[in-house]
Protein backbone atom coordinates (compact mmCIF):
# COMPACT_ATOMS: atom_id res chain seq x y z
CA UNK A 1 0.00 0.00 0.00
CA UNK A 2 1.23 3.47 -0.88
CA UNK A 3 -0.27 6.70 0.41
CA UNK A 4 0.88 10.29 0.71
CA UNK A 5 -0.72 12.57 3.27
CA UNK A 6 -0.65 16.30 2.64
CA UNK A 7 -2.02 17.04 6.07
CA UNK A 8 0.53 15.42 8.39
CA UNK A 9 3.00 16.92 10.80
CA UNK A 10 4.92 15.31 13.65
CA UNK A 11 4.65 17.97 16.35
CA UNK A 12 6.79 16.18 18.92
CA UNK A 13 8.60 12.92 19.68
CA UNK A 14 9.67 11.50 23.02
CA UNK A 15 10.93 8.20 24.45
CA UNK A 16 11.16 6.66 27.91
CA UNK A 17 13.37 3.82 29.13
CA UNK A 18 13.21 1.73 32.29
CA UNK A 19 16.16 2.67 34.47
CA UNK A 20 17.39 -0.89 35.10
CA UNK A 21 20.29 -1.88 32.85
CA UNK A 22 21.46 -5.37 31.95
CA UNK A 23 25.09 -5.43 30.89
CA UNK A 24 25.12 -8.29 28.41
CA UNK A 25 28.75 -9.28 28.99
CA UNK A 26 27.80 -10.06 32.59
CA UNK A 27 25.60 -12.88 31.27
CA UNK A 28 28.61 -14.99 30.24
CA UNK A 29 28.48 -17.31 33.29
CA UNK A 30 24.71 -17.71 32.93
CA UNK A 31 25.22 -18.86 29.33
CA UNK A 32 28.23 -21.03 30.19
CA UNK A 33 30.37 -18.98 27.86
CA UNK A 34 33.87 -17.62 28.17
CA UNK A 35 33.70 -13.81 28.31
CA UNK A 36 35.78 -13.58 25.11
CA UNK A 37 33.28 -15.79 23.31
CA UNK A 38 30.36 -13.63 24.40
CA UNK A 39 32.30 -10.45 23.64
CA UNK A 40 32.73 -11.65 20.06
CA UNK A 41 28.95 -11.97 19.69
CA UNK A 42 28.35 -8.56 21.24
CA UNK A 43 30.87 -7.00 18.86
CA UNK A 44 28.79 -8.34 15.96
CA UNK A 45 25.38 -7.37 17.30
CA UNK A 46 26.69 -4.03 18.55
CA UNK A 47 24.49 -4.36 21.63
CA UNK A 48 26.31 -4.11 24.97
CA UNK A 49 23.45 -3.18 27.32
CA UNK A 50 19.68 -3.42 27.30
CA UNK A 51 17.09 -1.84 29.59
CA UNK A 52 14.79 -4.18 31.48
CA UNK A 53 11.41 -3.08 32.82
CA UNK A 54 10.69 -4.29 36.36
CA UNK A 55 7.56 -6.44 36.79
CA UNK A 56 5.34 -3.51 37.73
CA UNK A 57 6.21 -1.53 34.59
CA UNK A 58 4.43 -2.19 31.31
CA UNK A 59 4.94 -0.75 27.84
CA UNK A 60 1.97 1.53 28.50
CA UNK A 61 3.79 3.05 31.49
CA UNK A 62 6.83 3.82 29.34
CA UNK A 63 4.62 5.31 26.62
CA UNK A 64 2.66 7.37 29.15
CA UNK A 65 5.90 8.82 30.49
CA UNK A 66 6.93 9.74 26.95
CA UNK A 67 3.50 11.25 26.24
CA UNK A 68 3.65 13.32 29.42
CA UNK A 69 7.04 14.61 28.37
CA UNK A 70 5.48 15.74 25.09
CA UNK A 71 2.60 17.45 26.92
CA UNK A 72 5.02 19.30 29.20
CA UNK A 73 7.14 20.43 26.25
CA UNK A 74 4.25 21.55 24.04
CA UNK A 75 1.85 22.90 26.66
CA UNK A 76 -0.80 20.54 25.30
CA UNK A 77 -2.68 17.87 27.21
CA UNK A 78 -4.49 14.61 26.59
CA UNK A 79 -7.68 16.58 26.16
CA UNK A 80 -6.18 18.19 23.05
CA UNK A 81 -5.83 14.80 21.34
CA UNK A 82 -8.70 13.43 19.28
CA UNK A 83 -7.37 9.91 18.99
CA UNK A 84 -4.82 7.57 20.52
CA UNK A 85 -3.07 4.76 18.67
CA UNK A 86 -1.09 2.30 20.83
CA UNK A 87 1.20 -0.08 18.97
CA UNK A 88 2.80 -2.93 20.90
CA UNK A 89 2.96 -6.67 21.34
CA UNK A 90 3.00 -6.36 25.13
CA UNK A 91 -0.25 -4.67 26.06
CA UNK A 92 -1.40 -4.52 29.66
CA UNK A 93 -4.15 -7.11 29.22
CA UNK A 94 -5.51 -9.49 26.58
CA UNK A 95 -8.46 -7.12 26.85
CA UNK A 96 -9.37 -4.31 27.15
CA UNK A 97 -7.17 -2.55 24.60
CA UNK A 98 -4.32 -0.66 26.21
CA UNK A 99 -5.29 2.43 24.19
CA UNK A 100 -8.42 2.65 26.37
CA UNK A 101 -6.36 2.51 29.54
CA UNK A 102 -4.11 5.25 28.17
CA UNK A 103 -7.12 7.35 27.11
CA UNK A 104 -8.25 7.38 30.72
CA UNK A 105 -4.79 7.80 32.20
CA UNK A 106 -3.72 10.62 29.89
CA UNK A 107 -7.03 12.46 30.08
CA UNK A 108 -8.27 12.18 26.51
CA UNK A 109 -11.93 13.02 26.08
CA UNK A 110 -14.64 10.36 25.96
CA UNK A 111 -15.19 11.16 22.32
CA UNK A 112 -11.65 10.14 21.45
CA UNK A 113 -11.05 7.25 19.05
CA UNK A 114 -8.71 4.65 20.53
CA UNK A 115 -6.94 1.76 18.77
CA UNK A 116 -4.44 -0.90 19.67
CA UNK A 117 -2.26 -2.13 16.84
CA UNK A 118 -0.53 -5.47 17.29
CA UNK A 119 2.77 -4.91 15.57
CA UNK A 120 6.44 -5.06 16.41
CA UNK A 121 9.38 -3.67 14.53
CA UNK A 122 7.28 -2.12 11.75
CA UNK A 123 4.86 -0.86 14.40
CA UNK A 124 5.85 2.79 14.45
CA UNK A 125 5.29 3.05 10.70
CA UNK A 126 1.92 1.31 11.07
CA UNK A 127 0.90 3.68 13.86
CA UNK A 128 1.97 6.84 12.05
CA UNK A 129 0.08 5.59 9.00
CA UNK A 130 -3.06 5.11 11.11
CA UNK A 131 -2.65 8.63 12.47
CA UNK A 132 -2.30 9.88 8.90
CA UNK A 133 -5.55 8.22 7.89
CA UNK A 134 -7.40 9.85 10.79
CA UNK A 135 -6.03 13.27 9.89
CA UNK A 136 -6.65 12.85 6.17
CA UNK A 137 -10.28 11.94 6.76
CA UNK A 138 -10.71 15.07 8.83
CA UNK A 139 -11.75 12.89 11.74
CA UNK A 140 -8.93 14.13 13.93
CA UNK A 141 -6.78 17.25 14.17
CA UNK A 142 -4.36 15.72 16.62
CA UNK A 143 -3.42 12.08 17.24
CA UNK A 144 -1.26 10.70 20.01
CA UNK A 145 0.79 7.71 18.87
CA UNK A 146 2.24 5.48 21.57
CA UNK A 147 4.74 2.79 20.56
CA UNK A 148 6.49 0.46 22.97
CA UNK A 149 7.26 -3.06 24.12
CA UNK A 150 8.55 -4.92 27.16
CA UNK A 151 9.94 -7.68 24.95
CA UNK A 152 12.27 -8.87 27.71
CA UNK A 153 9.17 -10.42 29.24
CA UNK A 154 8.53 -12.52 26.12
CA UNK A 155 11.91 -14.21 25.95
CA UNK A 156 13.35 -17.21 27.79
CA UNK A 157 16.34 -16.07 29.87
CA UNK A 158 18.35 -19.00 28.54
CA UNK A 159 17.73 -18.16 24.88
CA UNK A 160 20.86 -16.34 23.72
CA UNK A 161 19.39 -15.72 20.29
CA UNK A 162 16.97 -13.17 21.73
CA UNK A 163 18.27 -12.37 25.23
CA UNK A 164 21.28 -10.63 23.69
CA UNK A 165 19.12 -8.59 21.32
CA UNK A 166 15.92 -7.23 22.83
CA UNK A 167 15.43 -4.39 25.29
CA UNK A 168 12.43 -2.51 26.68
CA UNK A 169 11.32 1.01 25.78
CA UNK A 170 8.30 3.19 25.10
CA UNK A 171 7.90 6.20 22.84
CA UNK A 172 5.25 8.70 21.86
CA UNK A 173 4.63 10.94 18.88
CA UNK A 174 2.13 13.76 18.63
CA UNK A 175 0.87 13.99 15.06
CA UNK A 176 -1.31 16.85 13.90
CA UNK A 177 -2.74 18.74 10.96
CA UNK A 178 -0.07 20.54 9.01
CA UNK A 179 0.08 24.00 7.48
CA UNK A 180 -1.05 24.14 3.86
CA UNK A 181 2.42 24.46 2.37
CA UNK A 182 4.00 21.61 4.34
CA UNK A 183 5.78 18.76 2.62
CA UNK A 184 3.60 15.64 2.32
CA UNK A 185 4.28 12.52 4.36
CA UNK A 186 4.64 9.38 2.26
CA UNK A 187 3.93 5.84 3.42
CA UNK A 188 4.65 2.44 1.85
CA UNK A 189 3.47 -0.72 3.60
CA UNK A 190 3.94 -4.42 2.89
CA UNK A 191 2.94 -7.66 4.57
CA UNK A 192 3.63 -11.34 3.93
CA UNK A 193 2.17 -13.83 6.34
CA UNK A 194 4.09 -16.62 4.61
CA UNK A 195 6.88 -15.67 6.99
CA UNK A 196 4.70 -15.74 10.10
CA UNK A 197 6.58 -18.58 11.77
CA UNK A 198 9.94 -16.78 11.51
CA UNK A 199 9.10 -14.42 14.38
CA UNK A 200 6.41 -15.88 16.58
CA UNK A 201 5.19 -16.85 20.02
CA UNK A 202 3.45 -20.11 19.07
CA UNK A 203 1.37 -20.73 22.21
CA UNK A 204 -0.78 -18.55 24.41
CA UNK A 205 -3.18 -17.28 21.78
CA UNK A 206 -6.30 -18.96 20.53
CA UNK A 207 -4.59 -21.11 17.89
CA UNK A 208 -2.56 -23.01 20.51
CA UNK A 209 -3.77 -22.11 24.01
CA UNK A 210 -1.34 -22.03 26.91
CA UNK A 211 -1.18 -25.28 28.85
CA UNK A 212 1.20 -26.87 31.32
CA UNK A 213 2.79 -28.59 28.30
CA UNK A 214 3.35 -25.38 26.33
CA UNK A 215 5.11 -23.91 29.37
CA UNK A 216 7.85 -26.55 29.11
CA UNK A 217 11.14 -25.25 27.76
CA UNK A 218 13.28 -27.45 25.51
CA UNK A 219 16.69 -26.76 23.97
CA UNK A 220 17.09 -26.14 20.25
CA UNK A 221 20.05 -27.29 18.10
CA UNK A 222 22.13 -24.38 19.35
CA UNK A 223 21.41 -25.09 22.99
CA UNK A 224 19.01 -22.19 23.38
CA UNK A 225 16.12 -22.92 25.70
CA UNK A 226 12.57 -21.82 24.99
CA UNK A 227 9.01 -23.01 25.33
CA UNK A 228 6.19 -22.47 22.82
CA UNK A 229 5.11 -19.57 25.07
CA UNK A 230 8.36 -17.72 24.43
CA UNK A 231 9.41 -15.57 21.50
CA UNK A 232 11.09 -17.49 18.68
CA UNK A 233 13.12 -15.72 16.00
CA UNK A 234 14.59 -17.58 12.99
CA UNK A 235 17.82 -15.61 12.68
CA UNK A 236 18.82 -16.85 9.24
CA UNK A 237 15.44 -16.39 7.63
CA UNK A 238 14.93 -12.95 9.17
CA UNK A 239 18.35 -11.99 7.80
CA UNK A 240 17.33 -13.27 4.36
CA UNK A 241 14.00 -11.43 4.57
CA UNK A 242 15.62 -8.16 5.61
CA UNK A 243 18.28 -8.24 2.90
CA UNK A 244 15.69 -9.17 0.30
CA UNK A 245 12.95 -6.68 1.12
CA UNK A 246 14.43 -3.59 2.78
CA UNK A 247 16.57 -2.22 -0.07
CA UNK A 248 13.69 -2.40 -2.59
CA UNK A 249 11.36 -0.86 0.02
CA UNK A 250 13.71 2.08 0.50
CA UNK A 251 13.89 2.50 -3.28
CA UNK A 252 10.11 2.42 -3.47
CA UNK A 253 9.72 4.99 -0.70
CA UNK A 254 12.26 7.33 -2.29
CA UNK A 255 10.55 7.04 -5.68
CA UNK A 256 7.17 7.76 -4.11
CA UNK A 257 8.56 10.86 -2.37
CA UNK A 258 10.47 11.96 -5.46
CA UNK A 259 13.68 12.06 -3.41
CA UNK A 260 17.12 10.92 -4.45
CA UNK A 261 19.23 9.04 -1.93
CA UNK A 262 21.69 11.92 -2.08
CA UNK A 263 19.16 14.53 -0.98
CA UNK A 264 17.69 12.31 1.74
CA UNK A 265 19.33 13.40 4.95
CA UNK A 266 18.61 10.46 7.19
CA UNK A 267 17.72 6.80 6.72
CA UNK A 268 16.41 5.85 10.15
CA UNK A 269 16.08 2.07 9.99
CA UNK A 270 14.56 -0.06 12.72
CA UNK A 271 17.42 -0.60 15.16
CA UNK A 272 17.51 -4.38 15.03
CA UNK A 273 21.26 -4.85 15.53
CA UNK A 274 24.47 -3.33 14.21
CA UNK A 275 25.33 -6.21 11.88
CA UNK A 276 22.11 -6.10 9.89
CA UNK A 277 22.16 -2.30 9.65
CA UNK A 278 25.74 -2.40 8.34
CA UNK A 279 24.75 -5.08 5.77
CA UNK A 280 21.77 -2.99 4.65
CA UNK A 281 23.75 0.23 4.50
CA UNK A 282 26.44 -1.35 2.34
CA UNK A 283 23.90 -3.07 0.13
CA UNK A 284 22.14 0.24 -0.47
CA UNK A 285 25.48 2.06 -0.88
CA UNK A 286 24.63 4.70 1.71
CA UNK A 287 27.21 6.63 3.73
CA UNK A 288 27.45 5.77 7.44
CA UNK A 289 26.51 9.25 8.62
CA UNK A 290 23.07 8.85 7.04
CA UNK A 291 22.32 5.45 8.60
CA UNK A 292 22.49 5.81 12.37
CA UNK A 293 23.35 2.77 14.48
CA UNK A 294 22.21 3.64 17.96
CA UNK A 295 21.02 0.48 19.70
CA UNK A 296 24.28 -0.21 21.57
CA UNK A 297 22.95 0.64 25.02
CA UNK A 298 19.26 -0.08 24.51
CA UNK A 299 18.99 -3.11 22.16
CA UNK A 300 16.17 -3.89 19.76
CA UNK A 301 13.16 -2.12 21.26
CA UNK A 302 10.57 -3.14 18.67
CA UNK A 303 8.04 -0.43 17.77
CA UNK A 304 9.84 2.11 19.95
CA UNK A 305 13.17 1.68 18.17
CA UNK A 306 12.71 4.30 15.46
CA UNK A 307 11.36 7.13 17.66
CA UNK A 308 13.88 6.22 20.39
CA UNK A 309 16.71 6.46 17.87
CA UNK A 310 15.52 9.92 16.74
CA UNK A 311 15.41 11.03 20.38
CA UNK A 312 18.90 9.62 20.99
CA UNK A 313 20.27 11.15 17.79
CA UNK A 314 18.88 14.70 18.29
CA UNK A 315 19.52 15.71 14.65
CA UNK A 316 19.57 19.50 14.17
CA UNK A 317 16.27 20.82 12.74
CA UNK A 318 17.89 21.91 9.48
CA UNK A 319 19.20 18.38 8.89
CA UNK A 320 15.91 16.51 9.16
CA UNK A 321 13.83 17.96 6.36
CA UNK A 322 13.97 14.72 4.34
CA UNK A 323 13.94 11.75 6.65
CA UNK A 324 13.14 8.18 5.62
CA UNK A 325 11.96 5.89 8.42
CA UNK A 326 11.93 2.15 7.75
CA UNK A 327 10.56 -0.67 9.88
CA UNK A 328 10.74 -4.42 9.19
CA UNK A 329 9.97 -7.53 11.18
CA UNK A 330 7.24 -9.60 12.71
CA UNK A 331 4.36 -10.49 10.43
CA UNK A 332 6.30 -10.47 8.36
CA UNK A 333 5.79 -6.81 7.65
CA UNK A 334 7.91 -4.03 6.26
CA UNK A 335 7.11 -0.37 5.74
CA UNK A 336 8.60 3.07 5.27
CA UNK A 337 7.65 6.68 5.81
CA UNK A 338 9.17 9.78 4.23
CA UNK A 339 8.79 12.80 6.49
CA UNK A 340 9.80 16.40 7.00
CA UNK A 341 10.75 16.54 10.68
CA UNK A 342 12.24 20.04 10.45
CA UNK A 343 9.60 21.59 12.68
CA UNK A 344 9.26 18.66 15.07
CA UNK A 345 10.28 18.87 18.71
CA UNK A 346 12.50 15.83 19.27
CA UNK A 347 12.98 15.43 23.00
CA UNK A 348 15.90 13.58 24.59
CA UNK A 349 15.06 10.13 26.03
CA UNK A 350 14.18 9.97 29.73
CA UNK A 351 14.57 7.20 32.26
CA UNK A 352 11.54 6.03 34.17
CA UNK A 353 12.54 6.34 37.81
CA UNK B 1 38.58 -25.59 -2.88
CA UNK B 2 37.93 -22.06 -4.03
CA UNK B 3 40.41 -19.82 -2.22
CA UNK B 4 38.10 -16.81 -2.10
CA UNK B 5 35.37 -18.85 -0.50
CA UNK B 6 37.84 -20.30 2.00
CA UNK B 7 38.97 -16.78 2.90
CA UNK B 8 35.39 -15.54 3.37
CA UNK B 9 34.48 -18.51 5.56
CA UNK B 10 37.68 -18.23 7.61
CA UNK B 11 37.03 -14.52 8.21
CA UNK B 12 33.46 -15.21 9.25
CA UNK B 13 34.55 -17.92 11.71
CA UNK B 14 37.58 -15.96 12.90
CA UNK B 15 39.73 -19.00 12.15
CA UNK B 16 42.95 -19.49 10.27
CA UNK B 17 42.29 -20.52 6.64
CA UNK B 18 44.46 -23.57 7.17
CA UNK B 19 41.77 -25.06 9.42
CA UNK B 20 39.34 -25.29 6.52
CA UNK B 21 39.39 -28.00 3.90
CA UNK B 22 36.44 -29.27 1.87
CA UNK B 23 35.99 -32.31 4.12
CA UNK B 24 36.15 -30.36 7.38
CA UNK B 25 32.95 -31.08 9.30
CA UNK B 26 31.17 -28.01 10.56
CA UNK B 27 30.36 -29.67 13.87
CA UNK B 28 34.09 -29.72 14.75
CA UNK B 29 34.53 -25.97 14.12
CA UNK B 30 34.12 -24.15 17.42
CA UNK B 31 33.04 -20.95 15.70
CA UNK B 32 30.15 -22.57 13.77
CA UNK B 33 27.34 -21.42 16.04
CA UNK B 34 23.91 -19.90 15.33
CA UNK B 35 25.49 -16.48 14.89
CA UNK B 36 27.95 -17.87 12.32
CA UNK B 37 25.02 -19.28 10.36
CA UNK B 38 23.39 -15.86 10.20
CA UNK B 39 26.72 -14.33 9.15
CA UNK B 40 27.01 -17.00 6.45
CA UNK B 41 23.60 -16.13 5.01
CA UNK B 42 24.60 -12.46 4.91
CA UNK B 43 27.95 -13.33 3.33
CA UNK B 44 26.22 -15.41 0.64
CA UNK B 45 24.12 -12.40 -0.25
CA UNK B 46 26.92 -9.88 -0.14
CA UNK B 47 29.70 -11.84 -1.89
CA UNK B 48 27.74 -14.17 -4.16
CA UNK B 49 24.36 -12.48 -4.61
CA UNK B 50 22.80 -15.76 -3.44
CA UNK B 51 19.78 -16.31 -1.23
CA UNK B 52 20.55 -19.37 0.90
CA UNK B 53 17.63 -20.77 2.91
CA UNK B 54 18.18 -21.40 6.60
CA UNK B 55 17.18 -25.05 6.09
CA UNK B 56 19.98 -25.51 3.55
CA UNK B 57 22.55 -24.07 5.94
CA UNK B 58 21.32 -26.27 8.78
CA UNK B 59 21.55 -29.33 6.51
CA UNK B 60 25.17 -28.61 5.55
CA UNK B 61 27.63 -31.01 7.22
CA UNK B 62 30.95 -29.98 5.69
CA UNK B 63 32.74 -26.95 4.38
CA UNK B 64 32.23 -28.36 0.87
CA UNK B 65 28.46 -28.42 1.49
CA UNK B 66 28.59 -24.73 2.37
CA UNK B 67 30.63 -23.91 -0.74
CA UNK B 68 28.07 -25.72 -2.91
CA UNK B 69 25.34 -23.48 -1.47
CA UNK B 70 26.97 -20.39 -2.93
CA UNK B 71 28.79 -21.80 -5.93
CA UNK B 72 26.69 -24.82 -6.86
Amino acid sequence: MKQAFANFQVRALAAALPAQRQELLALAPEFNMAPEELARILATTGIRTVRVAPPEVCASDLCAAAANQIFAATGLSGGDCDALVFVSQTGDYRLPATACLLQHRLGLGRDAATFDLNSGCTGFIHALFQAGLLLAAGAARRVLVCAGDTTTRLIHPQDKSVRLIFGDAGAAALVESAAADSAPAGFTLHADGAGAKQLIIPAGGCRQPATAATAQATPDDSGNLRSPQHLFMDGMEIMNFTLREVPPLVGEALAQAGWSAAETELFLLHQANKFILDCLRKKMRLPPEKVPVLMGETGNTGPASIPLALCQLQPPPGQRRKVLLCGFGVGLTWGAATLDLGASQILPPIDLP
Amino acid sequence: MDETFRAHLAELLELDKGRLSPETTLAELEGWDSMARVLFVAMADREYGRRVAGKEVTAARTVADLQRLVQG
